[in-house]
């Protein structure tokens, strides 16, 4: 179980998260939705510490990690535990699909390359790319791109994977086949953290929703519960706007 | 026959300052060297902001760049004899101006120039960097020393190289000015042959032949490097030999390549 507990950030005199909690159990889907500029993107940032929180602690069973008080170590060792996928991919503009892929093992978890290499060739052949091996990020498209990356956190075992609005970079026809490799993994039980603006991708794949707006989370169910009978006046009206929650035209 | 040009003058000139290649190299490499170790470690202060050392960086910058070399150059000559004096009446040792050589002179002011340039063209690469790798990288787990050594040097090598390349090609006709610190490198001997037989353009003509095809032979070089460093434009092991040529070719036509 992953805990996350009282996350806080500002910048300057803007409160971006101002307290957020909540638990992720073992094979989970969390999908956080929300307006734009409610924080969403730096919540996951301030999960795996590349954004530095203002306070709060992250717990994975056993080791906690405290975000103001912690040693290097313990940053590193948060960081192996978790594994992101950018918006914008963020591929190793100077490395091979398979570098790419390869780098995390052998540079961080000191896995010998021959063996590193096995490991990378089957992750890519999970997300359908293991016949672009020898090729270079700005020979693939966007959607090839981001199942590179996506095959580069698999391939590190992380516990908990944080997708971080993996599709608003890619045109309409690619955002299929990266949502299909979400579900995907999804379906082989990994435990994940999805920021999404894609509603019917969020309904079908998220075991648990979260509808976030000012840096607060304003309400929290499962997938049906959010979608069919939001509590929240803001949620409703959030989802109505994003045409989830038909409202009829008129009423008599 | 009317010899007011002597071309055979020149070929014989340029034989004889062909020895004088090795200085001159010998200068811009050293110099070179210094420089662009010097100009990282600057870079590397003024892009962590480091407090003191970031302004006083800033005004040896500025000055680098806001005053000839050749001022420079006597400056250095004649400060250094200057502060081996002083030094010498404080702490009462005994340094001797006789005992620097006088390339001593010429490397110190040319490597201290080319460091000022390096650092800006250095840290204008780092900040070019795609910040997004360098998170990825963060987000692996991987330390601060390897995402230096492993992410953000290779990329900033490749944006800082033709820069660099050119600063070093500026350096090597700097080297012409070595002669006001006494060093008798190609230029200084094309005067000296120049003054012998009062045929001063023959020698200042094989001077220049022999600085063309020495900066085109390195302008080569920078594009080879430049070409190995770079992501190369077409997939290197494609099945098809045929296409991969196909591709190159039309590629070079296009001016992609080299």
């Amino acid at each position: 179980m992953i805990k996350i507990r009282d996350i806080k950030k500002s910048f300057f005199s803007n409160k971006v998260l101002d307290g957020i909690s909540f638990d992720i159990e073992a094979g989970d889907v969390v999908a956080i939705i929300g307006p734009s500029g409610t924080g969403k993107s730096t919540l996951l940032r301030c999960i795996n510490s590349i954004t530095k929180p203002d306070g709060g602690v992250i717990e994975f069973d056993d080791f906690k990690f405290d975000t103001k008080d912690h040693s290097k170590k313990d940053l590193i060792e948060l960081r192996k535990k978790t594994s992101m996928v950018f918006q914008q991919f963020n591929l190793f503009s100077k490395k091979t699909v398979l570098k790419n892929v390869m780098e995390g093992l052998t540079v961080v978890q000191k896995i010998p390359k021959k063996e590193a290499k096995e490991i990378a060739i089957k992750e890519l052949t999970k997300v359908h790319m293991d016949d672009r091996q020898q090729y270079y990020p700005k020979h693939l498209s966007g959607g090839q791109q981001q199942r590179v990356a996506i095959a580069r956190a698999l391939a590190m075992q992380p516990e908990l994977l944080l997708f971080d609005e993996p599709t608003s970079a890619l045109d309409p026809e690619l955002v299929g086949e990266v949502l299909d490799t979400i579900k995907e993994i999804a379906n082989e039980g990994y435990t994940m953290i999805v920021v999404s603006h894609e509603m019917s991708f969020v309904r079908n794949v998220a075991t648990k929703v979260i509808f976030m707006e000012n840096g607060k989370i304003v309400e929290m169910g499962t997938a049906s519960q959010i979608f069919d009978s939001p509590q929240n006046e803001r949620t409703k009206e959030f989802l109505i706007k994003n045409r989830v929650v038909i409202q009829p035209e008129y009423s008599i | 026959m009317l010899n007011i040009f002597d071309i055979d003058v020149v070929f014989k000139d340029v034989k004889s300052l062909l020895l004088f290649v090795p200085i001159t190299l010998y200068i811009s490499v050293i110099s070179g060297i210094i420089g662009l170790v010097l100009g990282f470690l600057l870079a590397v202060v003024r892009i962590k902001k480091i407090p003191v050392l970031n302004q006083i960086v800033g005004v040896f910058i500025s000055f680098m760049r806001g005053t000839p070399i050749i001022v420079q150059l006597y400056i250095t000559y004649f400060g250094i004899p200057i502060a081996f004096m002083y030094i010498n009446y404080y702490k009462g040792t005994n340094l001797q101006v006789a005992n620097v050589p006088p390339i001593v002179y010429a490397l110190f002011a040319l490597a201290l120039n080319t460091g000022a340039f390096c650092s800006v063209i250095i840290q204008s690469a780092f900040e070019a960097i795609n910040q997004g790798e360098i998170e990825a990288a963060a987000a692996l787990g991987m330390t601060g020393r390897q995402r230096m050594f492993r992410i953000i040097i290779p990329e900033a090598l490749e944006l800082a190289l033709p820069n660099l390349g050119n600063q070093f090609i500026g350096l090597i006709k700097g080297t012409s000015l070595a002669f006001t610190c006494s060093v008798v490198e190609m230029t200084a001997q094309a005067k000296i042959i120049g003054a012998r037989g009062y045929r001063y353009f023959e020698a200042y003509v094989a001077l220049a032949i022999i600085y063309w095809i020495m900066i085109i032979v390195i302008e080569q070089l920078i594009k080879l490097i430049l070409h190995l460093v770079k992501v190369p434009d077409v997939v290197g092991d494609i099945e098809d030999k045929k296409l991969y040529k196909k591709q190159k070719k039309l590629l070079k036509k296009q001016g992609g390549l080299l």
